[in-house]
């Protein structure tokens, strides 16, 4: 099928199914787009951009099977909403089942290794904001089941099997595994999740990552804690880091700052990255803000210096 | 392979989108470790109680309004006639952090709780509104047939 069609399709299939039985069904998304100037040294580009950010458009649904137990879908996709990528993009796409004893699901999802980052990440989706840029782990995988226990007592684990369907020799159902263990209350969250065998061709990797955060007050403080390596011994690739981030409300302003930075290690060269962003949301609504942001990324590889910087104004709306 | 026109896909997009369904939801959820939330309602400002009777200690018979769980309204059937429901949501009318819906936009969401509650269709007792912060509760006070 026409890859462009399939959203479509999909629509269609809605306005179809919205006039016979069809249990719940939600077009939802949002649109993110922000006007950068961009300095980046590492290639060079000084320019202005309009970048999407993540824009998004999404089906979601489900069906009541029984009582305890409904059939759940999701198709959402990437929207370039500036034009300059392919008008759609998979993001996570999937069906499975939800009953009191949990969630179940496969397709295409980020893991719960990328998941357990919460709202730690205030930048998150933004160009060279978004903690990918410092820390490995930030995995949309295919081919993934996953399953996530009901709330116990706050607690909740949710794991992940990744079949590699014959890529490396792998045939396994469990060739990768991610797995996080989370709690979580109205003032304090924290999760521990685990990588094994996880990421693309030639990237995978096993990763730790500890994640947390506390409301003190009106504003939120979170910390995130990573320890990873690469899967295949033979590459010989190594990182750790950390990022402590925050956020305070002052009326319609909520003002945002964080600081990462990592140390990877590749066949005896460090690589060392650091980012420190700074930004300000303006809220409109409850679905809509306008937003301004500052991100510096230094990239250090052995004793040779870059500097990445860029300065955004945007706007979000949820839908 | 025949390609969609892209205003053609917009507007079978805006089909699906203009059946009215209030977003109760935020799809940044879906990104983070509570996504099968996603699939909940989760408007907090969305209320149902069932009005019952309750006899007081002087036997003096007088009703009272009983929040209604969730289970309990998807467990709605034929057989709630006569019961007599309240159900509210929560509209601004103007520009407000807490609620992007307005008053028109929420009594299409208020037909859709009553005709959960009441298959066999409702009569309306009741219509008010309170204000709550810089916006307003719509209540309907109800009666299945």
């Amino acid at each position: 099928m026409n890859y462009k069609l399939l959203p479509a399709a999909i629509a269609a299939a809605s306005v179809m199914a919205s006039s016979a039985y069809a249990g719940d069904i939600t077009v939802y998304g949002k649109v993110n787009v922000s006007l950068n100037t961009v300095d980046y040294e590492t290639n060079g580009d000084d320019q202005w951009e309009l970048s999407s950010n993540a824009s998004r458009v999404g089906v979601k649904g489900s069906i009541a099977i029984n009582d305890n137990l409904k059939a759940i879908y999701k198709a959402e996709y990437q929207i370039s909403v500036d034009g300059d990528d392919d008008e759609f993009s998979q993001r996570n796409i999937y069906g499975g089942f939800q009953g009191n004893w949990g969630t179940l699901l496969a397709g295409k999802h980020d893991t719960p290794t990328k998941m357990a980052q919460g709202k730690v990440d205030r930048f998150n989706d933004l160009d060279n904001g978004d903690i990918k840029n410092i820390f490995a782990g930030e995995n949309r995988v295919n081919n993934i089941i996953m399953y996530k226990t009901p709330n116990m007592n706050g607690f909740s684990v949710t794991a992940a099997v990744i079949p590699d369907e014959g890529s490396n020799g792998d045939d396994g159902v469990a060739d990768g595994t991610s797995i996080a263990l989370s709690y979580k209350n109205e003032t304090f969250s924290v999760a521990l999740a685990n990588d094994n065998d996880v990421g693309k061709d030639g990237e995978r990797a096993d990763i730790t990552r500890l994640v947390a955060e506390i409301k003190v007050g009106d504003g939120k403080i979170g910390a995130l804690i990573q320890d990873g390596e690469s899967s295949d011994s033979n590459d010989d690739i190594e990182q750790d880091g950390y990022l402590i981030s925050g956020e305070y409300p002052v009326g319609s302003y909520v003002f945002k700052a964080q600081y990462g930075t990592s140390d990877t290690e590749e066949l005896g060269v460090d690589l060392e990255a650091t980012q420190i962003a700074l930004g300000v949301d303006y809220k409109l609504n409850k679905s809509s803000k306008l937003f301004g942001y500052y991100s510096n990324i230094e990239y250090d590889e052995a004793g040779a210096a870059a500097e990445d910087d860029i300065v955004g104004i945007g706007y979000e709306i949820k839908f | 392979m025949y390609r969609l026109p892209p205003y053609l896909l917009i507007l079978l997009m805006s089909l699906v989108y203009v059946n009215p369904v209030i977003a109760d939801f935020d799809v940044d959820d879906a990104d983070s470790l509570d996504f099968e939330a996603f699939h909940r309602d989760k408007n907090p400002d969305k209320k149902t109680w069932e009005k019952k009777s309750i006899t007081t200690s002087t036997n003096k018979a007088k009703t009272d309004a009983l929040p209604l769980s969730e289970k309990e309204e998807h467990q709605s059937s034929d057989s709630n006639t006569g019961r007599e429901y309240q159900v509210r949501e929560r509209y601004s009318l103007k520009r407000s952090t807490e609620t992007p819906y307005s008053a028109f936009y929420v009594i299409e969401a208020l037909h859709k709780q009553m005709a959960s509650l009441c298959p066999k269709g409702w009569e309306k007792i009741k219509e008010w509104s309170k204000p709550v912060e810089k916006d307003f509760y719509l209540y309907y006070e109800l009666r299945c047939l």
